[in-house]
């Protein structure tokens, strides 16, 4: 319920849009879903991203680029997205929403909003996700990583960019239910040649306010062979590392104990030991 | 602005303004078949398909639908004919209380659309986007699926009879000359529901109608020093603001239950202070929602904060700040609130202490349950406004019309003959909606401005400022010999009852009453003291007590059996009660005054258990546990609970005959979704030899049927049927005397049956002739009788609840596999009802067990007030389920009925707790049985 706005924009530029988004009680409004509905007091203006061409997917051998509008169920049924991460991103999805949500929230308001969804953030940040943004004034847009991403105010994203790298995905999470948000979920993504690991990417939920890497466990593991005791060791770098924060889905000290848990679970997977570490 | 939208095919052209959403324009238009339940689309209620796909519609602006198609649970049925969609839920009962039931058709629309093939998985995700509080969710798959089935031209689906093919769940009923009674007839409200023409509160126009908001408190404990409303007096479209200087002060108790009430009068419309956050502090009425929430914004309050107290251990102690200071509170039951004491009760049959000692084995424990929420789709709502002659009419979601009238009447300075209480359909109670929350706000806001007034609940007021189910805290000693003998239970509870005492005294003596007695022991003793804190206020939540006290008894059973080396049921089978037992307690805890002895005359436990054993594979000897931290294990409870209050709750029933042989039945009984409208007709209709669809059922209007206490205690079957069946036997006997004059026979000698009355030679007329008869021919007069009816006998349905889980012993992660459940309700109704009562309840109990729980932070704020972070199993979530009705021939409830409302509520925590003991050898003393709670007892285990 919008108890102040007067007005709704539906630009069909990215320049008008983010002239209009520089304005003060201007907001963004993409799918709606994590705008629209509880009392907004302040809110004077939004600006409906839908008219500026950015719901759309494409495939190249090197990556997936995904419209920022485009809805989480566009990239979940995108037959290109089941080969990401061995099924991993499209079953993070489906966990995320129901599909009534999925068909409307976008990729863009996910990466923006990154406590929405956070298990799906971080399977992105996993799988090395980047971010095309634009920003009033400046006319080439600039690509950054998600990890890197800033969100504030005159900044636009219009593409997230997924690399199809030959990585191994694992996720490992613990939740009060099946679909809950979990209280930590890790995803590992690791690449072995010549048995060693020559790029780890490890990533989880709810061990710090918005999703993260875990770069202390990725540096154990990188240029190292795939052994029982460097999982083990990665595992324990990443609850020495965390701060993980203290909210109804966990204490901090339950989290910091899933952070060594669910590590060393999701490397292991990932590096074809299961059951070994 | 404009927009231009197709609905259900037919091409509109709308103005709508900027924040206006899709659910609240489509409303505005009469699409009342899109329902609002919250405002996050988390609960799916709202659900339209937008150009196919299916999308919530609360949370999506009007303008953002701008030239798409929108299809509504109105464009579903065709010609008159109902989609097979449509047809197959109300057909195997996916429909109990309706209110989520367009929202479920529409996402499964949108799956079937595109996938005509769907599997039990893809129905259950698709179906996963809507809450669905009553039903357990097996039957809406069901009815999914076999839509899809019909759909594709397959054969034609099962019989709703048959069991279900998703998780089964099966009718014993014995065979007997009952046409109607025990048949899976479908409920008499299905077809209005599953077209979205059920008219719940909210689906109607009034001319003028303002919307009413409330200012809630932001602190736990203070008091208003000041308050000025002149600011949001003075916004244009405000017709009224109500602060307590605004309202006179009346005591009063919301608890609704019978006169006299046994829940303090603690309560005021609006008061001078608060005592939780969430407390009401003033209330608006305005032109839109969205001027009178702009209007809150406006009133100014001058709070002193008072130290506020949450624990309700601490609440008691000397020197806690006193939450009822005020001198005109009231109350029974060694009330005390100098001492935060909103009620004690107390019982004992022998000797405890002598019991332990002569124990072998005392087992010594103390277990928690949490303030949890009973969350019915449809928000406490409320429209009131004056008729003709200025009577107040309130047209309200309750599940106690009756007591409504009579409580709030001197709350507004108005007799009860002065008002009229309106119940239409109701999208879930659960017992919250005993409560009498906001109709006293509504009135007195229709009284001040003369006008037609809504106030509804947002889903975060019905989270934290409605009422919940009393936290407690269970201390437990139990003897028990090495041959199995019980010696001693004991039981003491410390319950915290919130700001307010509502149900402080009743809740707590039924934790007592319904868990103590169902083992043999000659030495019990219970005591419980129900503590005023600062949190917001538990009340009435289906179970009512007994799923606090049974988790603690449960759990002390299973340990009892382990400690002597028993199996757990073989030890329950042993000492469980058994027919013509008397329950020791049932005397000492009446409903606030002394009870009445309760004999079981029917008790179908041990068949309960052995449906389970075999169900679940008690016997089946465990496999080697698998190598990792997984472990499996099986639980089991067993559970007793009441039929209506003894000695106290009344129904009555009118019934006339029309000239088409069709009767005209009213009933103050409140169908709140569970199905008594159908299974009272059922029951009526069996009496007069007719069919279902020859009783027009009215139910719940003050001026229209006769009282009723309320849909409450797992009364409605027993009570309300009792009295519409006393009616129908009265008026049998006056069609029979009609029809032995035109038959030549004598009256005692005739038969009703077929919609005629028979002579035994074979010759008949028939109902209709009967009527036209008695209305227009010869001797006139209207077929009619009244009739009430109590029991001082509360025959309790029996259950025994089975689980199987998976437990991750490294992360304290319980995955719940199976639930098998197995009722004793006497004679069933209707097997299809009585199932969707006992799945939906076991999914209810299933989150009470493992994830629902409502959290506050220091300030007693509630930190989880919405369905994503207060956390109810969905659709793709649950586990595989068995529900059996077990049937056992009572004597005291019409056709032999037992209560099968409450008791699946029961058992389930206590299953789960004990499978997980079973897998993990750690006893965990409190649910919710979340991972965290989990592994913080297998790190305390020896």
């Amino acid at each position: 319920m919008f108890l102040r706005l007067r007005e709704i924009h539906r630009p069909r530029s990215l320049e008008d849009a983010l002239s209009l988004l520089a304005r003060p009680g201007v907001k963004p409004l993409a799918g709606g879903t994590a705008t629209v509905g509880p009392v907004d007091a302040e809110t004077t203006e939004l600006v409906d991203l839908s008219g500026l061409g950015l719901r759309y997917l494409e495939a190249s051998d090197a990556a997936l680029r995904i419209g920022a509008t485009t809805p989480l169920l566009d990239l979940r049924d995108f037959p290109m997205a089941r080969l990401v991460g061995s099924g991993v991103l499209v079953s993070a999805i489906d966990r995320a929403a129901p599909p009534t949500a999925l068909a409307r929230a976008t990729l863009g308001g996910t990466v923006c909003r990154p406590e929405r969804m956070p298990e799906l953030v971080a399977v992105l940040l996993a799988l090395d996700a980047a971010v095309e943004v634009r920003t009033a004034g400046d006319p080439e847009p600039a690509t950054v990583s998600l990890a890197g991403l800033q969100r504030d105010r005159g900044h636009l994203v219009t593409a997230v960019i997924l690399p199809l790298n030959t990585v191994r995905l694992a996720l490992e999470r613990v939740a009060r239910t099946p679909r809950d948000i979990p209280t930590v979920a890790v995803v590992a993504a690791l690449r072995w040649e010549e048995g060693r690991c020559v790029h780890a990417r490890i990533a989880a939920a709810g061990l710090s306010a918005a999703p993260r890497r875990l770069a202390a466990a990725e540096e154990v593991l990188l240029g190292q062979a795939p052994t029982p005791e460097r999982v083990t060791a990665a595992a324990a770098a990443a609850r020495a590392a965390v701060e993980p924060p203290d909210d109804l889905r966990g204490t901090a000290e339950y989290r910091a104990h899933l952070a060594e848990v669910l590590v060393r679970r999701a490397v292991a997977a990932a590096a074809g030991l299961q059951g070994r570490v | 602005m404009r927009v231009q939208l197709t609905i259900n095919g037919e091409r509109r052209s709308l103005e709508t303004a900027p924040g206006e959403t899709l659910l609240a324009l489509l409303r505005r238009e009469g699409y009342y078949g899109v329902k609002h339940g919250c405002d996050t689309g988390e609960c799916g209620t709202c659900t339209v398909l937008l150009n196919g796909r299916a999308v919530t519609s609360c949370n999506l602006l009007a303008i953002q639908a701008d030239g798409a198609a929108v299809e509504t649970v109105e464009g579903l049925a065709e010609g008159g004919m109902l989609h097979p969609l449509q047809e197959r839920f109300a057909e195997v009962g996916a429909v109990q209380c309706g209110f989520c039931t367009p929202g479920m058709l529409m996402a499964a629309k949108g799956l079937l659309d595109e996938n005509p093939t769907p599997t039990e998985a893809d129905v259950r995700r698709a179906l996963s986007s809507t809450i669905c509080r009553c039903t357990g969710y097996l039957r809406p798959v069901q009815a999914v699926l076999e839509a899809a089935a019909e759909l594709r031209g397959e054969t034609p689906p099962a019989s709703p009879s048959a069991p279900p093919p998703v998780g089964g769940g099966t009718a014993t009923v014995t065979k007997q000359a009952l046409r109607v009674v025990g048949q899976p007839v479908r409920k008499v409200d299905a077809t209005k529901l599953v077209t979205g023409r059920g008219t719940f509160v909210d689906d109607m126009e009034f001319r003028g109608l303002l919307h009413a908001r409330l200012l809630l408190s932001p602190h736990a404990h203070a008091r208003i020093v000041r308050i000025d409303a002149s600011r949001a007096r003075a916004l244009p479209g405000v017709h009224a603001v109500l602060t307590h200087a605004d309202v006179p002060r009346v005591s009063f108790t919301t608890a609704g239950q019978s006169y006299p009430e046994p829940s303090p009068a603690d309560t005021r419309s609006l008061d001078h202070k608060v005592r939780f956050v969430g407390d009401r502090v003033a209330a608006v009425a305005a032109e839109t929602p969205e001027i009178a929430e702009a209007a809150l914004r406006l009133i100014d309050v001058d709070y002193e904060v008072l130290p506020a107290v949450f624990d309700p251990e601490a609440a008691i102690r000397q020197g806690a700040p006193i939450i009822h200071d005020e001198t005109d509170c009231s109350g029974i039951g060694h009330y005390q609130p100098n001492r935060n004491i909103a009620a004690v009760i107390e019982a004992s049959v022998g000797d405890v202490e002598r019991g332990l000692a002569e124990a072998d084995v005392v087992i010594e424990r103390t277990y928690r349950v949490p303030q949890v929420q009973q969350t019915p789709l449809e928000t406490h709502i409320c429209i009131t406004y004056l008729d003709e002659d200025r009577r107040l009419v309130i047209r309200t979601s309750t599940q106690v019309p009756f007591h409504i009238r009579r409580i709030i009447a001197p709350v507004l300075g108005l007799r009860p003959s002065q008002m009229r209480v309106i119940k239409p359909r109701i999208g879930g109670g659960f017992g919250v909606k005993q409560e009498i929350l906001i109709e006293d706000i509504c009135g007195h806001l229709t009284l001040r401005t003369g006008r037609p007034v809504k106030l509804e609940l947002s889903r975060e007021e019905e989270f934290a400022a409605s009422r919940s189910r009393h936290p407690q805290v269970i201390r437990m000693r139990t003897g028990v010999k090495r041959d199995g003998t019980l010696t001693a239970n004991e039981m003491v509870v410390i319950a915290n009852t919130g700001g307010y005492g509502s149900h402080a005294l009743t809740v707590q003596a039924n934790t007592g009453s319904k868990s103590l007695p169902l083992y043999r022991c000659e030495n019990i003793r219970f005591h419980a003291t129900a503590a005023y804190t600062n949190l917001p206020p538990a009340g009435a939540f289906r179970g009512y007590g007994a799923p606090q006290g049974f988790f603690a008894v449960e759990s002390q059973m299973d340990e009892a059996a382990r400690a002597i080396g028993m199996d757990p049921l073989d030890f329950r089978l042993q000492n469980c009660l058994r027919t013509g037992d008397v329950n020791p307690l049932a005397k000492a805890l009446g409903e606030g005054r002394e009870g009445f002895e309760q004999r079981m005359e029917s008790c179908g436990l041990p068949e309960c258990a052995e449906f389970g054993r075999k169900a679940i594979g008690w016997e089946e000897s465990p496999a080697a546990p698998a190598p990792g931290p997984r472990r499996r294990g099986l639980g089991v409870s067993f559970a007793m609970h009441g039929t209506a209050i003894a000695g106290l709750d009344m129904g009555a029933a009118s019934l006339k005959m029309n000239d088409d042989g069709s009767f005209n039945l009213l009933i103050g009984a409140t169908d709140l979704g569970t199905g008594s409208d159908t299974v009272i007709a059922q029951m009526v209709a069996e009496t007069l030899g007719c069919e279902v669809s020859d009783i027009l059922v009215y139910s719940s209007d003050t001026d229209m049927t006769p009282f009723d206490t309320g849909a409450y205690a797992s009364s409605t079957t027993y009570i309300s049927g009792g009295a519409a069946v006393r009616a129908a036997e009265d008026v049998a006997g006056q069609i029979r005397g009609v029809a032995a004059r035109l038959l030549d026979t004598p009256a005692d000698d005739i038969d009703l049956r077929d919609r005629a009355a028979w002579t035994p030679d074979g010759r008949s007329v028939t109902l209709e002739q009967v009527a036209l008869h008695s209305l227009h021919v010869a001797d006139q007069r209207q077929i009619m009788a009244v009739a009430s009816r109590m029991s001082y006998d509360s025959p309790p349905p029996f259950a025994a609840t089975f689980a199987e889980v998976e437990v991750d012993v490294e992360t304290g992660q319980v995955d719940v596999k199976k639930l098998v459940m197995a009722v004793d309700g006497g004679r069933v109704i209707n097997p299809v009802t009585a199932l969707g009562q006992v799945e939906g309840g076991m999914i209810q109990a299933l989150g009470y067990a493992v994830c629902e729980e409502m959290v506050f932070d220091s300030a007693g704020r509630m930190v989880n007030p919405s369905f994503r972070d207060y956390r109810i199993p969905l659709a793709d979530e649950v586990p595989e389920l068995v529900a059996h009705l077990v049937h056992t021939d009572d004597p005291f409830g019409p056709f032999g009925v037992k209560a099968i409302a409450e008791i699946p509520m029961d058992g389930v925590a206590p299953a789960i707790a004990n499978a997980v003991r079973d897998a993990t050898g750690v006893r965990v003393q409190a649910i919710p049985l979340t991972p965290e709670r989990v592994w913080q007892a297998l790190q305390h285990k020896e």
